[in-house]
């Protein structure tokens, strides 16, 4: 080429030989030969010689031609000018006053600039009322973490608590009362005047002996049932009704039953070696799940005593199924059969003896050997199974779940009587109902009443029965029937829609409040910040109705109404005002206060429906309930419909919540949608595939939704999740997914959540996109089975194994031990690491939005995540291995590596990502540039690209609203279009603690610093800290013999070890357990 | 032609009457202020410099936790 070069230059401007000839002219005689500026002079181009003859260029010295010049006159230009100017100005006044940073005139006592304060309160996101503690800075609510006091919750929330900031900052939230006199018409109006027509109309109902209906969900304060009883003794036509969409009724009614009591027990899940959970997802969805997984876990600690075993008898597929050892595949609606046949095995075979021999009447038809035949099921399963509960007497338990029927649970319960299960039953404690949830019957009594019009104002008291009550009860045809229809909410829903009068209330980081929910201890609940709007608290709204006075109610009504409650009762014993103004602040700050058994916060008049708090404990199980047991669940039809609670969205009250909306279902890693879960067979006999519409026909009604091929389901079962399908509701969450609730029937045979009978389902023909954060593959492929396992991402064994050898799987890197090719860098200060325990991690994905929270992460919609393109720092890899039918699942939390070798780094063009001392990946949100090479060069794929503002372009940027802004961590930088990020190991809590190590003069201490995934994890699978400490835990873990790293081959040395999944199976078993 | 009579003519064939021009300001005017006063779609719905803005308050009577925190002292 560079011949070819020369040739045609020669050609063209003639030999470089007379090169120096000319130049020896040009430099007057010095020619060198080494200075030429172009390759014209250097081959001495005859037109480039004319022109250094030139002073000028060309053109320069011409007077310029007029006629080819511009028309546009001088005028006319600076007249165009300044209209764009104008029209340009005019264009920027729409500019958005962002404020001064401005310091305190008066600084209040308890903020310092810079500095979090913590606040303990009660999460009334559900009725389980956890303790929690709210990060505040400079006022602003930002971070809600568990409170460590608190008996139940010690220190966990799940995925609601941690995203309830957004809920408070939720643009779209009520911020004045509203009167609607009809449909169309929606006028706001003053509290006053609201309050003035309603404690009119009250005053009218109760004089004409018209009812006032007051229905609520589940309500756990004692101070707000006496508020309500308060309204009851004002107007005496006043009921208060209470439901939930899904609750525990049929367990309640068996225990009942059963005991004597509605109480449900405590559970002492952590000193049981055995658990058979039947339909019961404990760990996932399932009332009380923070409290069973933490319980759970306990005996999963490889460093600690004997790991538990646990058993699941499932149709569906489930978190908890999906950790257990042994899992048995049986259609729901056999259950129950399942549970005679094993009480007989156990009675007549093992010799467990009953106390009533009328109870092996009952069961003589019921074998085991008929059972596992008729229903094709692993003889040794059972037979471990069979052995493990003899064994363990006493120290076992049998889970059945909610959905199950009431004489399922009486059949569980007497298992568990048989098994002397119950001594797990927590003698010090038990959980207590405040209000019970009415019956089916009164429910149905209350409607007829508004049909009937007995019913003269009906208030919503933070509830949404139009939405959630079955819909063949008819309620939003019956409200019509009401005079007046008051609803207090947070937000719109389809009752306040259906309202006269909508009152907007306080969110919970605004109110006052105390909860019980056990027997030996209450929860206070107080409010950090004034309210946001115009909005009131709703027990205060009650107690100005209750004094029939609009002007009774003030800021501090509820607040004192609570502290008096609270004198007569809990803090009686305090009996001056310096004694208990000293009691009720160390309850605040505890956020907790111990009460003896039978002690609620002031004493209860019976103006509900239902009855008062019992809080006995269950004494010796009546055999009458069994043996008079009826409806029992047998097997029949082709399909069981199934309905499951969902646990991140509610019964759908948090629907607007892009957080939860955005949290990748655990299983099936599906965002923003729910759909019908099928298994492999069911989809073949429909010829169904994912996405595929299906129509459902239950006995009340049908529902068209899309079909999901879920592994691991039984046959015939088809599952839906509850909560979507809102209607009215505000723009993140409106007509996401699809409405199941209205598969619900009140004429249910086996409970609200099962149906066996005229169930099926067909194909439409029609799609629906299933947006998937998993990538879909065939996992009867040869060429990706069990990769996985293959490539040593996941690797496992079992609980014999390691028991015999500890360090086996530290022994199977050693043969793959490669030389690296780059030098260690020695870290000689703090190195930060991690260490995930896959024996407790359970996959439920606590921990992904609590990282959302602190990172102050962006929710892109479900057309970005289809695109992968979803902005989540931690993603839960879900693995399934085996067969379709029966698959055996993994989890494991995937999120940057942090590597001593990061790929990253040495791709970026700008050094946007680097190396700190401490060992962290970090990056420089302003430095990048958006290359992506980073992401392509990672080999864990946990890098996040800003495609777009996300904050802009999701939902008419709804996230950049003003309120939305107030939400931020002002620690965390909120990136924008054309970043790359990624986890920081929460690099702001890591210089946190740096700063008090200054402060303080010492060291860092790794120990001190929690990474937000690490403080949610509610099974404490994450440990985090100084890989240096020597003496620490995470050193301890981090060298442990079943501690390895991802993809540890490629040798980037990762400093995120995952501690191996021990399964605890029997020895025989180790082969397939172990790949 | 001299110059100074093409700079006049050419000046008298552009210059906008007095009328005209006062037609046109006013029209300008008018034509801006309902430009600022309509509201158009998102960038008025972003809008919130005419609106108060939102205060956070401190609730007094809230008690800041003065136990240590795992994280946070």
């Amino acid at each position: 080429m560079e011949n070819k070069i020369i040739d045609i230059s020669n050609e063209i401007i003639g030999s470089p030989d007379g090169r120096s000839d000319n130049n020896e002219q040009a430099n007057g005689g010095n020619a060198d030969p080494n200075y030429w500026r172009s390759f014209r002079e250097l081959y001495n181009d005859p037109e480039f010689n004319k022109l250094k003859e030139r002073e000028f260029a060309e053109g320069a010295l011409e007077r310029p031609d007029v006629s080819r010049m511009s028309g546009l006159s001088r005028r006319k230009f600076l007249a165009l000018l300044s209209a764009s100017a104008a029209v340009a100005a005019s264009g920027c006044s729409n500019f958005r006053e962002k404020g001064f940073l401005v310091p305190y005139n008066k600084k209040p006592e308890e903020i310092t600039i810079g500095v979090p304060t913590y606040y303990a309160s009660t999460c009334t996101g559900c009725s389980s009322a956890c303790g929690i503690l709210i990060k505040t800075i400079e006022g602003r609510p930002i971070k809600v973490d568990g409170n460590p006091d608190h008996p139940v919750s010690k220190g966990k929330t799940c995925s609601v608590a941690q995203a309830s900031v957004m809920n408070l900052y939720d643009p779209e939230r009520l911020k004045n009362p509203v009167e609607r006199p009809d449909k169309l018409t929606s006028n706001e109006i003053q509290w006053p005047a609201a309050d003035e027509k309603i404690i009119s109309q009250l005053k009218s109902a109760a004089s004409s002996g018209k009812e006032i209906a007051v229905i609520a969900q589940t309500i756990t304060s004692p101070t707000a049932r006496k508020a309500l009883d308060d309204l009851a003794k004002a107007y005496p036509t006043v009921k208060v009704y209470s439901f939930e969409q899904y609750d525990e009724s049929t367990k309640r009614n068996a225990y009942e039953k059963s005991y004597g009591t509605r109480n449900l027990p405590v559970v002492r899940l952590d000193k049981a070696k055995v658990i058979l959970a039947l339909e019961s997802d404990f760990l996932g969805s399932e009332p009380g799940k923070i409290e069973n997984a933490m319980m759970y876990v306990k005996n999963r600690d490889a460093f600690g005593g004997e790991f538990n075993r646990l058993y699941a008898v499932e149709g569906n597929a489930t978190i908890t199924g999906m950790n257990a050892d042994y899992r048995i595949i049986l259609r729901t609606d056999a259950i129950e059969e399942f549970v005679y046949a094993l009480m007989i095995e156990l009675i007549e075979r093992e010799k467990v003896p009953t106390a009533d021999p009328n109870l092996l009447n009952r069961l003589q038809k019921a074998g085991m050997s008929s059972f596992i035949s008729k229903y094709n099921i692993k003889k040794e399963t059972i037979e471990h199974l069979v052995s493990d509960l003899k064994k363990n007497k006493g120290a076992s338990y049998v889970m059945a779940g909610s959905a199950l029927p009431e004489s399922t649970h009486i059949a569980v319960n007497l298992l568990n009587d048989a098994l002397g299960n119950t001594a797990l039953h927590a003698e010090d404690d038990t959980r207590v109902t405040v209000m019970p949830h009415s019956t089916k019957q009164e429910i149905d009594a209350l409607i007829s009443s508004m049909k009937s019009g007995k019913v003269g104002v009906a208030v919503h008291y933070d509830s949404n029965p139009v939405f959630l009550l079955p819909k063949d009860m008819n309620y939003a045809d019956a409200l019509k029937s009401v005079p007046l229809v008051v609803s207090l909410s947070e937000m719109e829903n389809e009752t306040t829609s259906a309202s006269n009068i909508v009152l907007p209330v306080n969110s919970m980081f605004e109110s006052w409040g105390d909860h019980q929910t056990r027997s030996g201890f209450m929860s206070l609940q107080q409010p950090v910040i004034a309210p946001l709007y115009n909005t009131r608290q709703k027990e205060a709204v009650i107690l100005t109705w209750a004094a029939g006075n609009k002007d009774a109610f003030n800021t501090e009504l509820y607040h004192k109404y609570l502290q008096d409650s609270w004198k007569a009762g809990v803090l009686a014993s305090q009996n001056t005002d310096m004694l208990f103004k000293s009691a009720w602040n160390a309850g605040l700050n505890d956020g907790v206060v111990k009460v003896t058994a039978g002690t609620t916060a002031a004493s209860l008049s019976s103006a509900s429906p239902s009855s008062a708090t019992n809080i006995t404990t269950a004494t010796g199980f009546k055999s009458d309930a069994f043996v008079n047991s009826t409806n029992v669940m047998t097997p029949s039809g082709n399909y069981v419909l199934m309905l499951t609670p969902n646990p991140n969205l509610g019964d759908g009250r948090y629907a607007n919540n892009g957080w939860l909306q955005e949290l990748p279902k655990p299983l099936s890693r599906v965002v923003w949608d729910n759909y019908a879960a099928i298994s492999v067979q069911t989809a073949k006999a429909l010829g169904a595939e994912n996405g595929d519409m299906v129509k459902i026909t239950a006995p009340n009604g049908n529902l068209q939704l899309p079909a999901f091929i879920q592994p691991g389901m039984a046959e015939g079962v088809i599952a839906v999740q509850l909560g979507y399908g809102r209607e009215v509701c505000g723009i993140v969450g409106k007509e996401v997914g699809f409405d199941t609730g209205a598969l619900i029937s009140k004429n249910y045979k086996l409970s609200p959540w099962l149906y066996n009978d005229s169930v099926s389902i067909e194909k439409t023909g029609e799609k629906h996109d299933l947006v998937s954060t998993v990538e879909h593959y065939n996992i009867e492929d040869p060429l990706l089975k069990d990769i996985q396992f293959r490539r040593g991402i996941i690797q496992e064994g079992t609980y014999l194994q390691y028991k015999e050898d500890p360090e086996f799987i530290k022994k199977k890197h050693e043969n793959r031990n490669l030389e690296s090719i780059n030098e260690q860098y020695v870290h000689t200060g703090t190195k930060w690491g991690m260490v995930i325990d896959l024996n407790k991690c359970i996959g439920c994905g606590e921990c992904v939005v609590a990282c959302n929270v602190e990172n102050n992460i962006p929710i892109v919609g479900k057309d970005q995540v289809k695109k992968n393109r979803e902005m989540q720092w931690i993603r839960i890899d879900r693995y399934y291995a085996g067969t379709p039918e029966e698959p055996k699942t993994s989890f494991q939390p995937m999120l940057c590596q942090h590597c001593d070798f990061a790929p990253c780094e040495n791709v970026c063009p700008v050094a946007a990502t680097t190396h700190s001392a401490d060992g962290i990946n970090g990056m420089a949100y302003n430095r990048c540039v958006g290359t992506r090479y980073c992401s392509n060069n990672c080999p864990y794929k946990v890098r996040r690209f800003n495609y777009y503002n996300f904050r802009d372009h999701f939902r008419d940027a709804v996230q950049e609203s003003e309120s939305f802004s107030l939400m931020a961590n002002p620690e965390v930088t909120v990136r924008s279009r054309g970043v790359m990020e990624k986890c920081t190991f929460c690099l702001q809590r890591i210089m946190e603690e740096r700063s008090h190590a200054i402060r303080e003069n010492r060291q860092v201490i790794g120990s001190n610093v929690k990474t937000a995934c690490q403080e949610a994890c509610v099974t404490d699978a994450i440990a985090f800290g100084d890989q240096n400490a020597k003496d620490s835990e995470l050193h301890r873990l981090m060298n442990s013999g079943i501690g390895y790293g991802v993809l540890e081959e490629i040798k980037v040395k990762p400093n995120i070890i995952y501690l191996a999944k021990l399964r605890n199976v029997y020895e025989t078993e180790n082969t397939e357990a172990h790949h | 032609m001299t110059s100074t009579n093409l700079n006049k003519k050419t000046l008298s064939s552009d210059k906008i009457g007095r009328k005209k021009f006062f037609l046109l300001t006013g029209a300008a005017a008018l034509g801006t202020a309902l430009a600022t006063a309509i509201p158009f779609g998102k960038s008025a719905a972003k809008d919130s410099s005419s609106k108060e803005p939102l205060r956070v308050i401190p609730n007094p009577h809230a008690v800041k936790r003065t136990k240590n925190k795992a994280n946070g002292k």
